[in-house]
């Protein structure tokens, strides 16, 4: 069982905590995200678990292990970076043998294993190759057959996805996922992006200045924000204090409220609305994105500015800056925070 | 037709470039297989007597032995020294980096004159009683060839992403010192060997420090030009050419080597 526990860990540079008293729990075969903004400490504590960067305090526990001071020769971990770290001067295929050569296992065995994880990663046919003669998502692939090849108990990947652009990116997601899921290996993935975060991961771990602010499913992260921060930073939340609330509602409210924006219904008429529904409430457009499926409107309703997004169902239901229109909140969506 | 011209002003400027740097190198050629060439305008014949004795000299061969094996045991001891220097401080002791640079400019910095009164006053009493060997000219060249190594390891370094590639090949089980001859050492072979050869080049050329601190005890090919200035200019321009030659020579093969 390669279940991986974290507990207490504190990392410090000379002049700045990067995080302290960090614990989690991270189990057997699951694809864990820690996400978070540049600087929040999620790289810095995944180089602790590959042993790239010492710890000052706690304890790192994978499967029966204790690996907190194991040299990272000894760990069992295999790591994906972002600048692909491919060895320049061998091949596609001696970059990924280099593992098992250092392990000293026979030729014959090595060229079944290279060949296989190659297949797996889909570029048996580049095995010739040099880096510097593929694209970023294929250089990607080998890194990714580079590290699963040693057969590690644990994957870890830093932003494996950042440096390629987006359609090789997202083809690469899924079949990092597809791998993951076949391998069933327990799998740490840090990144910035929120949407990858939430695609990708069985779970996630959302870090701010060095502190894990929330730790839940994709679903839950998404839907039931415990802070502010976690609102603000998984979607385009409206986050209204009271006193905005109170301006919206026109009745009482205490403390902050969070809408999400495709929780905001525009009313029309040959609809019936049960009572999860707020009141109407008429709003003014003013100002509008088309992002492809989804329409985001920014619209102005008793003062209180709040996004919108709709389907882009019809063409006749855009509405210009200017019109008037009447809203429908789904109350039963809204976070009280 | 325009770029046609231009095509050929460019060609002609070059070539103009090439002869002129060409003439003394051509003059020496011509001037060494000459007999004679002193009282009328044209020579009166050509010959190889001057290269023939030059060549069974033993004194000139001795030398020329002197020069190669210690230029050569120069740049294996340089290599062997100041390549894992070099990778230790920009790896693990990047701060030191700047103090390296500044040693680096050392040789330049002090005009060898300068530094080998300074060399000869430690060196020429007990217990490190070196001058005259030429163990003095090994250290003292390896103190030459540092700034080019480094430079060239150092720029190869930095055009590398050594710390990505190190956090993976220990990763991977590899030790610190696998990584660097497995990975780091391929990857700066180049530049490495381009540095060499330059500091090949300039340590054969090499007079002051020769000269000054081994001399006529461990005679090189440029002090023994310097002893045969009283011997026909005729001979000593068969010496060029030779010298010349043998650095092209050992230049153009260790290139196709490194390709």
């Amino acid at each position: 069982m390669n279940s991986v526990a974290i507990s207490h860990l504190t990392k410090r540079f000379t002049e700045k905590t990067v995080f302290s008293d960090i614990n989690l729990t991270i189990q057997d075969g699951e694809f864990f995200t820690l996400l978070g903004p540049s600087g929040c400490g999620k790289s810095t504590l995944l180089r602790c678990l590959a042993g790239l960067t010492q710890v000052d305090n706690g304890t790192i526990q994978l499967g029966e292990r204790d690996i907190t001071h194991l040299a990272p020769q000894k760990r069992d971990i295999g790591m994906v970076f972002q600048s692909y770290a491919l060895f320049p001067n061998l091949t596609v295929r001696e970059n990924v043998a280099f593992g098992l050569r250092i392990q000293k296992l026979d030729t014959k065995q090595i060229k079944q294993r290279v060949d296989d994880i190659l297949a797996l990663v889909e570029l048996g046919e580049f095995a010739e190759r040099y880096p510097h003669s593929l694209s970023g998502g294929q250089r990607q692939r080998v890194a990714l057959a580079r590290s699963l090849v040693v057969r590690p108990k644990m994957l870890l990947l830093d932003e494996p996805l950042s440096a390629l652009d987006a359609r090789i990116r997202k083809h690469l997601r899924q079949q990092i996922c597809a791998i993951q899921r076949e391998l069933k290996l327990t799998t740490v993935f840090v990144t910035h992006d929120q949407e990858e975060a939430l695609t990708m991961s069985d779970r996630i771990a959302l870090m701010n200045e060095g502190k894990i602010i929330q730790c839940d499913s994709p679903e839950k992260l998404y839907i039931e924000p415990s802070s502010d921060f976690t609102a603000r930073f998984m979607g385009q939340y409206n986050l209204l204090d009271a006193d905005q609330a109170q301006q919206l509602f026109k009745e009482a409210y205490q403390g902050s409220l969070a809408i999400r924006p495709e929780s905001i219904y525009v009313f029309e008429d040959n609809r019936q609305y049960d009572e999860r529904f707020s009141e109407k409430i008429a709003a003014t457009v003013k100002s509008h994105q088309l992002l492809g499926s989804i329409i985001r409107y920014q619209l102005i309703a008793n003062n209180v500015e709040l996004t919108v997004d709709l389907l882009n169902r019809r063409a006749e239901r855009l509405f210009d800056v200017g019109s008037e229109l009447s809203i429908l909140i789904d109350k039963s969506a809204m976070r009280h925070l | 037709m325009s770029t046609k011209r231009a095509m050929a002003y460019h060609y002609s400027v070059t070539c103009f470039i090439y002869f002129l740097l060409l003439i003394p190198l051509l003059a020496t050629l011509v001037y060494s297989l000459c007999d004679q060439w002193g009282a009328t305008i044209l020579p009166s014949g050509f010959t190889f007597k001057w290269y023939i004795q030059l060549w069974t000299d033993p004194r000139f061969l001795t030398a020329l032995y002197h020069s190669m094996t210690l230029a050569v045991g120069t740049l294996i001891l340089s290599a062997v020294l100041i390549v894992p220097c070099v990778f230790v401080v920009f790896y693990y002791y990047p701060k030191l980096d700047t103090g390296l640079n500044i040693l680096t400019l050392l040789p330049f910095a002090i005009p060898p004159v300068v530094s080998s009164v300074g060399l000869l006053q430690l060196y020429s009493d007990y217990p490190l009683l070196l001058t005259g060997t030429p163990w003095i000219l090994v250290g003292c060249y390896v103190g030459i060839a540092l700034p080019f190594i480094y430079r060239a390891v150092n720029n190869n370094l930095r055009a590398l992403n050594v710390h990505d590639l190190m956090d993976a090949a220990r990763l991977l089980g590899a030790s610190s010192t696998q990584a660097f001859f497995k990975l780091i050492l391929p990857n700066i072979r180049k530049g490495l060997m381009a540095s060499l050869f330059l500091s090949f080049s300039f340590l054969i050329g090499e007079f002051v420090f020769a000269n000054l601190l081994a001399g006529a005890n461990f005679e090189t090919l440029q002090v023994y030009l310097y002893n045969m200035q009283q011997n026909s200019s005729h001979f000593t321009s068969a010496l060029v050419i030779s010298y010349f030659s043998i650095t092209l020579i050992l230049t153009l093969l260790a290139t196709r080597f490194n390709r």
